[in-house]
C-alpha cells in the first residue's frame, strides 16, 4: 500500500519538506535514478503482490474534507482561498485509468479536481490514446485579494461611472469636506481569473509529424485601486481614489506543426493573443470644488465637475513562429528560431474631455479617432553547439530582436485633467507627440566549457548585446559580459561551481533632454530656461553606462547517504559611475544554507537559512519651477537616498514514518524577516529626516499526519497557524483625508493571525 | 550472467507478466521479449528503488510503439549492460551502461532521453543554459516514478529550488506570485529546456510577451508610452518577489526619481519630513499612500488623448 499523505488542499508550504529530498539528492538533484545499491535481493517467494499494486496501479481516490478557518483576512488567503473565518467543506478527486503495460491498449483518461468548495478550485481532465491523440481541458480559479481596509466616499464604487453621496460638501481641500468622513463606505479590493483551457495533439501515421494546438480563455473580475485627477500643475491637481472595474477577457490560441526525424526536427506554428476590456473609460464625480488655476466657470469644480479615466484598451498580437535543429553530427548541431509578430491596438479615442464647456474650447480636434497602434516584432535565434569530446563542449549563438514601432506620431494638444480650456498657442505646454519607441538588440555570445580530472570542469562564457533605441537618450549601447567558472560534478563527496562574470555597458552620446526635445513643441521648449525637464546630470539607469560585477557559488557537501549540506551565495555589484544624478550604485547579496538528515529509512529533518539584501544609491538635485537653472547647480539642493532591503529566512522540518508505515507525521516551520529602509541625506540647503523602515514578519507552523486505515481508507489532518505582521508609514494610521490634495483609500498593513485545522477522509478506490 | 540464471530471469519476468491484470499470453509476452534482458529478477517490487512504478507511466505502454517499453524494454534507455548483468558479485557489481545516476556525464545519459524527446520545446536543448551546464534530464525528472515532481504544478518549485536557492528567498518575500499556492508554475514563464527568449530560458521570445500571457492589458501599444515599462517589464519589477508592493525593485518615490527628476515636486528630497504632522492634513502626497500613483497611476501607458503625464 502506498503511503501517501492526504489533505485535499493546495494550500503548501512543501518546499521545506521537499527541501529534504532536494538536499538529500545534492542539487545535483537526482532522485530515483540514484547509485542501485542492490544489497540483498529479495527471494521471490517474499514478493508481495500488494507491493507490486501500489507500484503500478494509479492512485485514484476521492477526498472529503473541512477547513475550519479562526479568523478573517484577506492576505492569509489572497490566493488560497481560506479568506473567511468559519468551516469549509471541500472535496477533491484524483482519478486515472490508464492501460496496463503490455495489454496492447494505450487508451488513457485521467481527471483531478482539487479544492471544489474554495473560490480556487482547479479541474483538469486528459483524455488519449498515447501514440495517437490527446486531450486535455483545464479550468482554474485563481484570485488575487487586495486590501479590505480600504473605503470609498463614491455611492456606487465598483461601476463604470462614480457618484458621490447626495448630501456631500466640496472643498477646496480635504480640510473643508465636512461629509467626507461620513462617506466613507468599506470597499474590498481583489480581482479573480477564470481559465479555461483546451488543448491537443495529434501524432500522424507517419510518427515523425504531429500537430498540437491550444486555446485559453480567461476571464478577470474584480477592482483595484485606481487614483483621478483634476486639474495639471501649479499647485492645483487634485485627486481621488476609487475601484477600477475590472471585466476583461483574455483568448489565446496557439498551433504548430512539428516534425521530429533522429537528428533533424523542426515545427511551424502560429500565436495568437486578444485582450478584451468591457470597459473604455471611468467616469467619475469631481468631490473637490473649484481651485484657482482651473478653468473658470466652466463646471470643473463639484457638482457638475466629471472626470474620466482611460481603461486598458482592446488590443491583440499575433505571431509566426518556426523553429528547428539538426544534428549536423553526432558531435554538432545547429538550432535556429524566427518568430514574426504584430501588436495592435486601434480602440477609439476617449474624447480629450468630457466637460462641455472645455469641450467648446477645443480649436484644435484630435489628429486622428484612434491611435492605429502597431508595432512590429521580430526575434531570430541561431546557435551552433558541439560536444567534440567527452571533455568539451561550446556553442556560438546569435539572436536579434527588433521591435519596430509603426505606431503614428501626431500631435495632441490636451486638456489636462478635464480642468482646463484647450491652449492651442505655438508656445503652449499642451502641444505634446507622442513617443512611439522602438529597440533593436544584436546579441552574439560564446561559451564553452574543458572537463579535466574527471569531475571537474572550466567553463566560459563572452557575450555582446549592440542595443539601439528610438526615442531615447542613448541611440546605441553596447552591454559587454565576460564570464569565468569552476564547476565540479554533484554526486561526490564534494560537488559545487564557482564563478564571476564582469560586465561592461557603455553607449553613444547621452542626449539628458531627448525625450523632452521629442515630447514638446519647439516654441515651447524655447520658453523654457535652461531648455531640458529632468536636471542635467541625470542618467536613466536602463541606458547608462554601467559597470557590473557578480559572483555566485554553491558547494553541497555529502559526507554519506544521510547528511547534505549545501551552500549558496550569490553577489552582484552595479556601478553606473557615469551618472552625477539617478541610480549610482546597486548591490544584492543572497546567502543560503541548507542542511538535511536523514535518520533513518522512515525519518528525516533538514533546516535551511537565508539571506538576501538589495541595497541601492540613488542621487537626486532638487529643482524649483522658477529657479530651476540656479537650483540645478547648487550642491547645496543635491540629496542623496540610501535604500536597503534585508530579508532573511529560516525554516526547519520533520518528517516521519510509523506502525509499519501506515502512519506519516511532520512538521514544517518557517520564519521570515524583511526590512525596507530608505535613508535620506540632504545638501545644506535642504532639511531630512529619519523613516522607520517598513517591515514584515511571517511565521508559519504546519502539523500535518496520515493515518491509512486499509487499503481504501485514509485520514489526513494538518494544524497550520501563521502569523503575519506589517508596517508601512506609507499606510498605517494614515486616514483618507490625511493629505490635503489627495482623498486616500484609508489602507492599514496587515496584520493577522490564523489558525487553519484541516480534516479529510480520502477513500482509494 | 549463467545460462540457467538468465532463464530463471526471463521466467520471472514472465510470471510477474502474468500476475498483473489484462496482461497478454505467456507465449506473446515471451516472443515479445526474447531479445529481452530481465532486470526485473532483482529490481523487483521489493528493491528499495521503485523502479517497477514505470510501468504505470507513459514509458512503459507497449502498445505506443514509440515508448522503450515497446522496442526493449529496460535496456532501450540503460543499455545492454552486459558487465550489470554478468557479474557475479553483488558488491562490486558494474553499473548499468546507464544509470542516470550522479557521477555519470550528464551528455551521455541526456542522449538517451533526446532520441525521443527532441522536438518541441527540447529542440532547443542542446546548447541552451541547463544543457551547457552539465544538467541531466534525470536530475529533474523521475523516469521511473508514477509522478514526476517537477511535471506537477504543486510540486515543481521545489525541483527547481534545489538549485535556484536564489529565487527560494525571493518567493518568500511578501510581494509574490502564488508560486507557493499551485497557481503559478515555474513552467508558466520559462522554459528549462531551452527557449527563443535568449536569457532567462522563458517561454516566449522575449520577456515581456511572456508577462503579457497573464498580463495583457499592459500590452498596448499605448497613446503614451512609458519607455522602460514597454522594453523591458524587468526594468522595475522583480517578478521572482519583492519586499515593495507590486514586486517593484524599488518603492516610490525614490524609484520615480531614478528616471525622474524635474523641477518642483519630482525632484524634492523626500523623507522623513513627508510623514504625517501633528495636524490634518499634512503630509507628503507624494509619499503617502501610493506616492507618485496618487496622481500618475498610468505608468504601464495611457491612451488617453489627454494623459500625456499618466495621469489619466
Amino acid at each position: 500500500m502506498k503511503i501517501r499523505h492526504e489533505v485535499p488542499m493546495r494550500l503548501r508550504y512543501r518546499s521545506l519538506c521537499v527541501a529534504l529530498w532536494i538536499a538529500l539528492a545534492a542539487p545535483g538533484l537526482v532522485y530515483a535514478q540514484d547509485d542501485f545499491s542492490l544489497g540483498d535481493e529479495p527471494a521471490p517467494e517474499e514478493s508481495s503482490e500488494a507491493q507490486l499494486k501500489a507500484l503500478t496501479e494509479p492512485d485514484n481516490h476521492i477526498s472529503l474534507g473541512f477547513h475550519h478557518v479562526s479568523d478573517d483576512s484577506y492576505r492569509f488567503g489572497r490566493f488560497n482561498g481560506l479568506q473567511d473565518e468559519g468551516t469549509v467543506g471541500v472535496l477533491g478527486l484524483e482519478y486515472q485509468k490508464k492501460p496496463v503495460h503490455d495489454s496492447g491498449d494505450t487508451t488513457y483518461f485521467g481527471v483531478s479536481l482539487k479544492d471544489l468548495g474554495l473560490d480556487t478550485v482547479s479541474l483538469n481532465a486528459e483524455y488519449g490514446q498515447q501514440g495517437n491523440f490527446d486531450l486535455a481541458f483545464e479550468f482554474d480559479r485563481i484570485q488575487s485579494l487586495g486590501s479590505d481596509s480600504a473605503s470609498t466616499i463614491f455611492t456606487n464604487a465598483g461601476a463604470s461611472n462614480v457618484v458621490l453621496p447626495s448630501n456631500w460638501v466640496a472643498g477646496q481641500t480635504t480640510a473643508t469636506m465636512s461629509q467626507l468622513r461620513n462617506s466613507l463606505r468599506p470597499y474590498k479590493f481583489g480581482t479573480e481569473r477564470e481559465r479555461i483551457a483546451v488543448s491537443g495533439g495529434k501524432v500522424f501515421d507517419d510518427p515523425k509529424w504531429d500537430l498540437v494546438s491550444s486555446y485559453r480563455f480567461e476571464k478577470k473580475d474584480g477592482s483595484k485601486p485606481l487614483a483621478g485627477t483634476f486639474g495639471n500643475t501649479g499647485g492645483n491637481p487634485r485627486a481621488v481614489f476609487m475601484p477600477e472595474p475590472i471585466d476583461w477577457n483574455t483568448h489565446q490560441f496557439d498551433a504548430a506543426l512539428r516534425y521530429a526525424d533522429g537528428g533533424k526536427q523542426f515545427s511551424v506554428g502560429y500565436y495568437l493573443s486578444v485582450f478584451e476590456n468591457d470597459n473604455s473609460a471611468l467616469n467619475f464625480q469631481n468631490p473637490y470644488a473649484f481651485i484657482t488655476g482651473w478653468t473658470p466657470n466652466a463646471g470643473v469644480g463639484y457638482p457638475t465637475g466629471v472626470g474620466q479615466l482611460s481603461l486598458p484598451p482592446d488590443n491583440d498580437f499575433h505571431q509566426f513562429f518556426a523553429n528547428g535543429g539538426w544534428d549536423v553530427s553526432p558531435t554538432l548541431r545547429l538550432n535556429g528560431d524566427v518568430n514574426i509578430g504584430r501588436m495592435n491596438q486601434n480602440d477609439d479615442f476617449l474624447p480629450y474631455t468630457i466637460n462641455p464647456t472645455l469641450a467648446a474650447s477645443i480649436t484644435q480636434p484630435l489628429p486622428r479617432d484612434s491611435l492605429d497602434g502597431e508595432i512590429d516584432t521580430t526575434a531570430v535565434n541561431l546557435r551552433i553547439s558541439s560536444r567534440p569530446g567527452e571533455g568539451l563542449h561550446w556553442n556560438a549563438s546569435y539572436r536579434y530582436d527588433d521591435r519596430d514601432n509603426q505606431t503614428p506620431r501626431n500631435e495632441y494638444v490636451v486638456v489636462p485633467g478635464n480642468s482646463l480650456a484647450q491652449d492651442v498657442s505655438a508656445t503652449s505646454s499642451r502641444r505634446r507627440f507622442n513617443e512611439p519607441y522602438s529597440y533593436k538588440e544584436h546579441r552574439f555570445r560564446a561559451e564553452g566549457g574543458f572537463r579535466f580530472l574527471d569531475d571537474n570542469e572550466l567553463f566560459a562564457s563572452a557575450q555582446r548585446r549592440v542595443i539601439d533605441r528610438h526615442y531615447s537618450e542613448v541611440e546605441e549601447l553596447d552591454d559587454d559580459e565576460l564570464r569565468i567558472g569552476l564547476r565540479r560534478d554533484f554526486g561526490g563527496l564534494i560537488g559545487g561551481r564557482i564563478s564571476y562574470l564582469d560586465g561592461s555597458r557603455s553607449g553613444s552620446e547621452y542626449i539628458e533632454n531627448e525625450g523632452f526635445l521629442m515630447g514638446y513643441s519647439p516654441a515651447y521648449i524655447a520658453t523654457v530656461p535652461g531648455g531640458w525637464e529632468n536636471v542635467p546630470g541625470l542618467r536613466r539607469y536602463n541606458v547608462a553606462d554601467r559597470e557590473r560585477a557578480q559572483w555566485s557559488g554553491q558547494l553541497v557537501f555529502t559526507p554519506d547517504e544521510r547528511w547534505a549540506l549545501s551552500l549558496d551565495a550569490h553577489v552582484t555589484q552595479d556601478d553606473y559611475e557615469e551618472s552625477t544624478l539617478g541610480l549610482t550604485a546597486a548591490r544584492s547579496r543572497s546567502y543560503s544554507v541548507d542542511i538535511s538528515y536523514a535518520v533513518d529509512s522512515d525519518a528525516a529533518v533538514y533546516a535551511f537559512f537565508a539571506r538576501d539584501s538589495v541595497d541601492s544609491d540613488q542621487t537626486g538635485q532638487s529643482v524649483g519651477g522658477g529657479t530651476r537653472v540656479t537650483d540645478a547647480v547648487n550642491l547645496g539642493r543635491r540629496w542623496f537616498i540610501d535604500h536597503r532591503d534585508d530579508v532573511e529566512a529560516i525554516g526547519f522540518g520533520f518528517n516521519g514514518k510509523g506502525l509499519e508505515g501506515r502512519f506519516n507525521y511532520g512538521v514544517d516551520v518557517s520564519y521570515v524577516d524583511t526590512e525596507a529602509r530608505v535613508r535620506t541625506t540632504t545638501g545644506s540647503v535642504l532639511t531630512f529626516r529619519t523613516l522607520v523602515p517598513a517591515v514584515t514578519r511571517l511565521t508559519s507552523a504546519n502539523f500535518y499526519a496520515n493515518y491509512t486505515v486499509d487499503e481504501h481508507w485514509s485520514v489526513a489532518g494538518r494544524f497550520w497557524v501563521e502569523d503575519y505582521t506589517s508596517r508601512d508609514w506609507a499606510y498605517d494610521g494614515i486616514p483618507p483625508d490625511q493629505l490635503a490634495n489627495v482623498i486616500l483609500l484609508g489602507e492599514d498593513s496587515p496584520d493577522y493571525t490564523v489558525k487553519v485545522i484541516s480534516l479529510s477522509l480520502s477513500y482509494r478506490f | 550472467m549463467s545460462h540457467i540464471r538468465r532463464w530463471t530471469s526471463l521466467l520471472a519476468a514472465i510470471g510477474i507478466g502474468l500476475a498483473l491484470p489484462c496482461t497478454l499470453p505467456a507465449q506473446d509476452l515471451a516472443a515479445a521479449k526474447t531479445a529481452e534482458r530481465s532486470c526485473t529478477k532483482c529490481h523487483d517490487e521489493g528493491d528499495k528503488h521503485q523502479v517497477l512504478s514505470i510501468l504505470a507511466t507513459k514509458h512503459a505502454v507497449m502498445g505506443d510503439p514509440r515508448t522503450p517499453y515497446a522496442d526493449q524494454a529496460c535496456i532501450t534507455c540503460h543499455g545492454p549492460s552486459e558487465a550489470h548483468l554478468d557479474a557475479e558479485d553483488d558488491a562490486n557489481r558494474p553499473k548499468p551502461d546507464y544509470s542516470f545516476a550522479s557521477g555519470e556525464l550528464a551528455a551521455g545519459s541526456n542522449e538517451v532521453c533526446l532520441t525521443c524527446h527532441e522536438r518541441g520545446e527540447q529542440t532547443h536543448w542542446k546548447g541552451s543554459a541547463h544543457e551547457t551546464a552539465n544538467v541531466a534530464c534525470s536530475s529533474c525528472h523521475q523516469v521511473h516514478a508514477q509522478q514526476d515532481l517537477v511535471a506537477d504544478r504543486d510540486t515543481q518549485s521545489d525541483v527547481c529550488y534545489g538549485c535556484h536557492k536564489d529565487v527560494r528567498a525571493q518567493n518568500l518575500r511578501p510581494f509574490r506570485h502564488p508560486v507557493h499556492e499551485g497557481k503559478v508554475a515555474c513552467s508558466d514563464c520559462h522554459s528549462p529546456h531551452g527557449s527563443a527568449s535568449g536569457k532567462g530560458l522563458l517561454t516566449k521570445a522575449t520577456l515581456n510577451e511572456t508577462c503579457y500571457t497573464c498580463h495583457a492589458e499592459k500590452r498596448g501599444p499605448f497613446l503614451w508610452e512609458h519607455a522602460p515599462a514597454r522594453e523591458d517589464c524587468s526594468s522595475c519589477h522583480t517578478p521572482h518577489g519583492s519586499v515593495h508592493q507590486s514586486m517593484l525593485k524599488a518603492r516610490g518615490p525614490w524609484l520615480c526619481q531614478q528616471c525622474h527628476l524635474a523641477p518642483q515636486h519630482p525632484s524634492t528630497a523626500y523623507s522623513g519630513t513627508g510623514l504625517p504632522g501633528a495636524t490634518r492634513p499634512s503630509g507628503a502626497q507624494q509619499m503617502l499612500g501610493r506616492n507618485c500613483m496618487n496622481c500618475h497611476p498610468y505608468v504601464h501607458g495611457s491612451n488617453h488623448p489627454s494623459g500625456v503625464r499618466k495621469t489619466q
